[in-house]
């Protein structure tokens, strides 16, 4: 009998999964207050107050942000927020419908009728976005489950398209609901991405909302999803306002210059960023429980998306699916200090002068003039259009609108481009691009449009010489040269510098090298000294990777490591996860006894991590090896007991090594933790399949695929239990969902022709 | 009152006078009246006699000012060419000085001569450097008057210091006018420190003919020749006349040897510990104090016309008891000159309290319509906040300290509310340039709302800091930041210096290194747009540091182009291809 081995989820689905959808969230929760006033450095849940709050004393922010996109970012499931369109008019898929409608009590749902399923209800329990954004708007809609995670439904309306549709698991993107989709080819039903960065699951981390918490909780054996609410509210930017509010109201702030808060217009360049990166850019999560007013950078790494499948072009332009954090690419980050607030009220989300003083729109010209002010005289001599012409526009050329190629080309879902670029037609085609001249001269080829720009403006502005040596290096194969064309140094811009480091690690890389040539190691010990946290963890790793069973350079790593200071934890946590990317790629690719070995550096650096302890654990498992497997589980437990992950892959391993009492005992554990967790039902069911005990197998079988119906071998399971139990009506039913979650499988293929023979269907 | 005031200024000389005529004027046009009239009577005579104490306090204030000189350094008082007839011509000042002494005076200067009134040497604080090169200066200055002769010295004659004694106090009666060791009357110079002070040969020269030195107006008489009516040639009144001359001065240089040799000593052990120190360095020092504003030296072309804040807004400016305070003891507001990169100071004139309170209700006239009030409190955190966003964000502490952060450009802002009035300091936030036209601070541009809480802040903060001193003239080169009209002299080398190498005066208390204008690869990266941008701007726009200013709202688009061009003949170099 298989067993199904699982591992985490979400640590490594960044690395393949766009996170495109928007995310949702559960409960409200109430707010606690048995924090002292004094306690200032424990950032706690219940330490936010919510925006109603703020508005005390905040009027006039208040009343900017009620209406920014950011006050009407998201919400409960009421009627003045719904673009989508609830009519009752099923929507017709290849092999089902939805029928996205109102309850009598004026509720909002989806039905769902799949061909070969029960019809499923599934209620609206909140909502995110409100097709705010011009180059393609939409609206997403989540449901809280049984298990206590909020979790996305497949079904988004897209407001200037309007139309229903939904993101495809074959990387079509985005497809409006038709019958030419399947829905086999959702990336989201049944519903399988949660609100909240828990680790366990697939999940779109803590932006569709504010202060969005989903963690396990161990007495109620389920998540609880925690939110203050679904709009981005005051504290999202500003931090927990409980202190503050208690300070101000007890009349303290009048004694002393503690307001309990850091006001946000005195930050600098890079900690103001920090504040918007908290959703406007790609993270990977390093641990769960972030909440505004901690460390980003403890709990996230900001740049550890880009190592792997880039979402970027190697000039920082979306290749694929990425929010406004390629604006670290632009000249005016790198060599100046744009930050968002220079262009973007933080309030109104309305738009302004690096002044601060407020602008008609998004495309006035001040907000580059502010700081580009030679070229505000005479505009025209800049942009050869006339100053009244669309093409005069700062944004027109600098800014356009590139659509997501990850959402697809049907559904418009373009956005503007913040690396600030310049437009190079050809270049521009080469990346698959649409230049931002054919935005407007549809009639002229990229040659003529090229031929024109060096017309007007002869050579233009190069490429840094990191971006170039990106563009290049695909032409080498010596890893010195491609050192020297991508290996930045200590002040190169740390996102260029890692994106080369990137490339260079999984091209010219692999583990425990022979020989690297001295000048690649001397490069790689530069940026081993970069201020920048996952620049320094990704050298340090490159390092540990190629040569750290070597003396010297294990010696360098010893002292590199012991000189991290306060950063220290911070970067081995990156450091090891580098490395666990690596193993975890290495596994993928079937080379075992390779992922093993970089797991166990990354557990050097990052001793008993339990979530790298289960995938060493899997590994040794699929080389055959259970008691290596069965040993590094035990270890994983061992710094987690509660992991009930762990506990499913123990019982299988002690399974793999005919010990079935062993193996119930794990299963049963990871029941007892976590009765939501489908493979511990499914595992279970097996058990009692082994035993004989058909009706407990179909209790868990069921159970199983009630918490998650896309595992194909579970309905098969449950369809030989039903048999076992003389259900062959229910038997049917089940091989047929089987087949249609994996039409490849023989055994459920033959089961489901017998059945029909049988019972005449 | 205006009419009081006016009646006032008609008859300025005849106060007592007018006294009468007008209270007779008022009593008999007014006494009829009602009980209303009575109280609009009482407070005009009120009013008169403020107006009236007022005039007599400014008339002399004014002579006052004119006697030290005030208007010839600051606008908006009168100038005076009286005291450029008191302050000695320095033109010959190294044939008539000892330069121990005027190494030793320039660092202490004390009451000389006591026939000039309350003309007097400020003192400018120079340190033993600055006086040494200031002495190496002035005693290159050797062109004695046209009409006399440095070949015409005679030995003395054989007499004994009994005889030349008598001849001084008895035949010439110099100590009627002067004193000599405790003999004599002091209304001139002490005759016993000439020895020390003047050269030997000078003094004789200046016995034989004075009004060559000081003109036909000098106090000194002339005991030896006089002049032909022309004014052409001198004739002898005694027979002897260069011997005895001769011998008065080897009398007085003998008075003041030990004195000398003291004097002599330390000069000479000032030149052996500080070598380097050179005339030229003198010259820079002597123009960047507007000496000539009261010494004459010939062939000197001045730096400035004025080198002060016009002191007509005065009462608007400051607040009185600041005022009070710094003339009783003046101290350095701007470290490095008015004109910043001058090294121009605020001499002290040792003031007397009189004086003192003479100059500050001078100083304070139409000071009763300043907004006095207290400003908005700021709670602790606003006051934090503020402090912050001078720190971290705003560029005014490129030029301004604040605590111990902070340029040393403009004045402190650590006790700014001490010194200036609340409605000046908003002002001065929001438009210095109207308030200030020859100030180079420039206008930034503000939310309101910062604006106010700066303004606010100002208004209130008092850090006990170090009092601000003036900055060494020899470790910074001073120089005249007006000459010719350049700009990048004017604006941008207190910080990048004169040379654009970025090591202006100012630098050393910069948190980032100015950059160096004069580095072609660096600025061969630049595009001239970018350094227009900058310029334009501030650092901050450039990812370089905030206390560079934005200099957009304060320079025309073609001023900022030419300084563009200023700093590519510094770098010598172009912007990179791709830009041209």
């Amino acid at each position: 009998m298989r067993t199904v081995n699982i591992s985490y989820q979400c640590r490594y689905i960044s690395k393949t999964v766009f996170p495109v959808q928007l995310l949702m969230i559960a409960s409200l929760l109430d707010v606690g207050s048995s924090q002292s006033i004094e306690d200032a450095t424990e950032v706690r849940f219940e330490d936010f107050l919510g925006s109603e709050v703020c508005k005390e004393c905040h009027v006039e922010q208040y009343s900017l942000w009620r209406n920014s996109t950011h006050g009407q970012a998201g919400n409960e499931p009421e009627e003045a927020f719904i673009i989508g369109r609830f009519d009752g008019e099923p929507r017709h898929f290849a092999d089902g419908f939805v029928t996205p409608t109102r309850r009598e009590d004026g509720r909002f749902q989806f039905i769902v009728e799949r061909s070969g399923f029960p019809r499923q209800v599934v209620k609206v329990d909140g909502v995110v976005g409100k097709g705010h954004m011009i180059g393609g708007g939409t609206q997403s809609y989540f449901s809280l489950f049984q298990d206590g995670t909020m979790r996305l439904l497949p079904f988004d309306y897209h407001k200037s398209a309007e139309t229903w549709f939904c993101e495809t698991n074959n990387r079509q993107g985005w497809v409006p609901i038709s019958e030419k989709l399947s829905m086999s080819e959702l990336s989201e039903w049944p519903p399988n991405r949660v609100l909240g960065a828990e680790p366990t699951l697939i999940n779109c981390q803590q932006c569709h909302g504010s202060q969005i918490l989903t963690e396990f909780n161990e007495a109620e054996r389920r998540f609880k999803t925690m939110y203050k609410s679904l709009s981005i509210n005051c504290e999202s930017c500003h931090g927990p306002g409980r202190r503050h509010v208690e300070l101000v109201r007890a009349g303290e702030t009048e004694q002393s210059g503690d307001i309990g808060m850091t006001p946000l217009s005195t930050l600098g360049m890079d900690e103001s960023l920090d504040v918007c990166f908290q959703c406007h850019a790609l993270k990977d999560v390093i641990k769960p429980g972030y909440l505004p007013g901690m460390d980003l950078e403890e709990y996230y790494s900001l740049k550890l998306p880009i190592f792997g499948e880039n979402p970027y072009h190697p000039d920082g332009r979306v290749r694929a699916f990425a929010y406004q954090q390629n604006h670290l690419f632009s000249d005016c980050t790198i060599s100046g200090s744009m930050t968002c607030v220079d262009c973007h009220n933080p309030h109104s989300q309305g738009y302004r002068n690096i002044r601060g003083e407020m602008l008609k729109g998004k495309f006035d010209d001040r907000q580059c003039t502010g700081c580009h002010s030679g070229k505000e005289g005479n505009l025209e001599a800049h942009t050869f259009h006339s100053s009244d012409s669309p093409g005069s526009r700062c944004t027109a050329c600098h800014m356009p609108f590139f659509q997501h190629k990850a959402t697809g080309d049907i559904l418009p879902f373009a956005r503007s481009d913040h690396t600030i670029s310049i437009p190079r037609p050809l270049f521009d085609e080469s990346l698959g691009l649409d230049n931002a001249c054919s935005q407007c001269h549809r009639e002229l080829t990229e040659r003529q449009l090229q031929d024109r720009m060096f017309e007007w403006y002869g050579e233009l502005k190069p490429h840094r010489p990191l971006v170039s040596g990106l563009l290049s290096v695909k032409e080498t194969d010596r890893r010195e040269r491609a050192a020297e064309l991508i290996l930045g140094q200590s002040d190169d811009p740390p996102v260029v510098a890692f994106t080369g480091l990137s490339y260079f690690i999984l091209h010219y890389l692999k583990a425990d090298m022979k020989m690297v040539e001295p000048e690649v190691v001397a490069r790689l010990k530069v940026l081993c000294d970069s201020d920048d946290l996952d620049v320094r963890a990704l050298a340090l790793a490159a390092l540990d990777l190629s040569l750290g069973t070597q003396a010297p350079v294990r010696k360098f790593l010893s002292v590199a490591a012991a000189s991290l200071g306060p950063d220290k934890q911070k970067v081995r946590d990156r450091w090891a996860l580098v490395l666990a990317y690596l193993a975890q790629a290495a596994r993928t690719r079937g080379d075992l006894a390779n992922a093993a070995t970089i797991y166990q550096k990354s557990l050097n650096v990052k001793p008993n991590d339990p979530a790298t302890l289960v995938h060493l654990g899997l590994t040794y498992a699929e080389m055959g090896n259970s008691q290596r497997a069965i040993s590094y589980y035990q270890k994983s437990l061992d710094a987690d007991p509660l992991n009930w992950i762990a506990w499913v892959n123990l019982g299988n391993a002690y399974r793999s090594a005919d010990n079935p009492e062993f193996s119930e005992g794990a299963y049963a554990r990871s029941i007892e933790i976590n009765p939501y967790y489908a493979p511990g039902q499914f595992n279970m069911g097996n058990v009692f399949y082994g035993k004989s005990d058909y009706a407990q197998a179909r209790h868990h079988y069921e159970r199983a695929v009630e918490l998650d119906p896309s595992i194909a071998l579970a309905h098969f399971y449950l369809a030989r239990a039903y048999l076992k139990l003389r259900l062959g009506e229910e038997a049917l039913a089940s091989v047929e969902r089987a087949v249609i979650l994996d039409p490849d499988h023989q055994n459920s293929r033959m089961m489901r022709q017998d059945l029909r023979l049988i019972l005449g269907k | 009152m205006l009419f009081a005031i006016i009646i006032g200024i008609w008859a300025t000389r005849s106060m007592v006078q007018l006294d009468r005529l007008f209270i007779n004027f008022l009593e008999h046009f007014l006494n009829p009246l009602t009980c209303m009239m009575r109280r609009v009577r009482n407070i005009l005579i009120f009013c008169f006699f403020c107006s009236a104490a007022m005039l007599q306090a400014a008339s002399e204030a004014d002579s006052l000012l004119r006697e030290l000189g005030c208007g010839n350094c600051h606008n908006g008082v009168v100038s005076s060419e009286v005291v450029k007839t008191k302050a000695p011509n320095l033109s010959f000042a190294g044939v008539k000085y000892r330069p121990a002494y005027l190494f030793s005076y320039l660092q202490n200067p004390v009451r000389v001569r006591h026939n000039i009134g309350v003309a007097r040497m400020p003192d400018f604080a120079f340190d033993v450097r600055e006086s040494l090169a200031l002495t190496f200066f002035l005693s290159e200055q050797r062109k004695l008057p046209d009409r006399v002769s440095p070949g015409s010295k005679a030995g003395g004659a054989a007499r004994t210091s009994s005889e030349i004694h008598k001849i001084i106090t008895r035949e010439l009666q110099c100590t009627k006018c002067h004193i000599m060791a405790g003999e004599g009357s002091n209304r001139a110079t002490d005759l016993s420190t000439a020895g020390y002070r003047l050269r030997q040969d000078w003094l004789t020269l200046y016995l034989l003919n004075p009004a060559a030195f000081e003109g036909t107006d000098a106090g000194m008489p002339r005991f030896f020749f006089e002049d032909e009516e022309n004014g052409a040639s001198v004739h002898g009144i005694i027979s002897d006349a260069e011997e005895t001359a001769a011998s008065i001065g080897e009398y007085l240089s003998a008075m003041g040897e030990s004195k000398l040799r003291k004097l002599a000593a330390e000069f000479l052990t000032a030149k052996k510990n500080y070598a380097n120190i050179t005339a030229k360095m003198g010259e820079r020092i002597f123009l960047s104090q507007n000496c000539l504003a009261c010494h004459r030296l010939d062939g000197a072309e001045p730096w400035f016309n004025r080198n002060g804040p016009d002191l007509s807004l005065e009462s608007q400016r400051v607040r009185p008891q600041w005022l009070r305070d710094y003339f009783s003891e003046t101290h350095a507001v701007r470290p490095f000159g008015y004109f910043p990169g001058s090294g121009s100071r605020m001499p002290d004139f040792d003031l007397n309290e009189h004086e003192v309170e003479i100059l500050t209700k001078h100083f304070l006239k139409g000071n009763r319509g300043i907004d006095q009030r207290e400003p908005e409190r700021l709670s602790p955190y606003a006051m934090k906040k503020a402090e912050l966003l001078l720190r971290d964000k705003l560029s005014c502490l490129g030029c301004h300290r604040l605590d111990d952060v902070g340029g040393r450009i403009g004045p402190d802002l650590s006790r700014v509310s001490k010194r200036l009035n609340g409605p000046f300091i908003d002002m001065m936030i929001q438009h210095p340039r109207e308030l200030v036209p020859e100030s180079i601070m420039p206008e930034i541009a503000m939310q309101p709302k910062t604006a106010s809480l700066m303004g606010n802040f100002l208004k209130q903060v008092h850090m006990e800091t170090t009092p601000l001193g003036y900055l060494s003239l020899i470790d910074h080169r001073p120089f005249n930041p007006k000459a010719r009209g350049n700009l990048y002299r004017e604006y941008c080398s207190v910080c990048h210096g004169i040379d654009g190498s970025g090591n202006g005066y100012n630098a050393r208390y910069m948190p980032a290194v100015p950059v160096s204008h004069s580095d072609a690869t660096l600025m061969g990266q630049r595009a001239d747009d970018t350094l227009y941008d900058g310029i334009h701007g501030g650092g901050v726009i450039l990812g370089k540091h905030h206390f560079m200013p934005p200099w957009g709202e304060t320079l025309s688009p073609h001023e900022i182009r030419s300084l563009v061009a200023q700093i590519r003949q510094l770098c010598r170099c172009e912007g990179p291809a791709w830009s041209r």
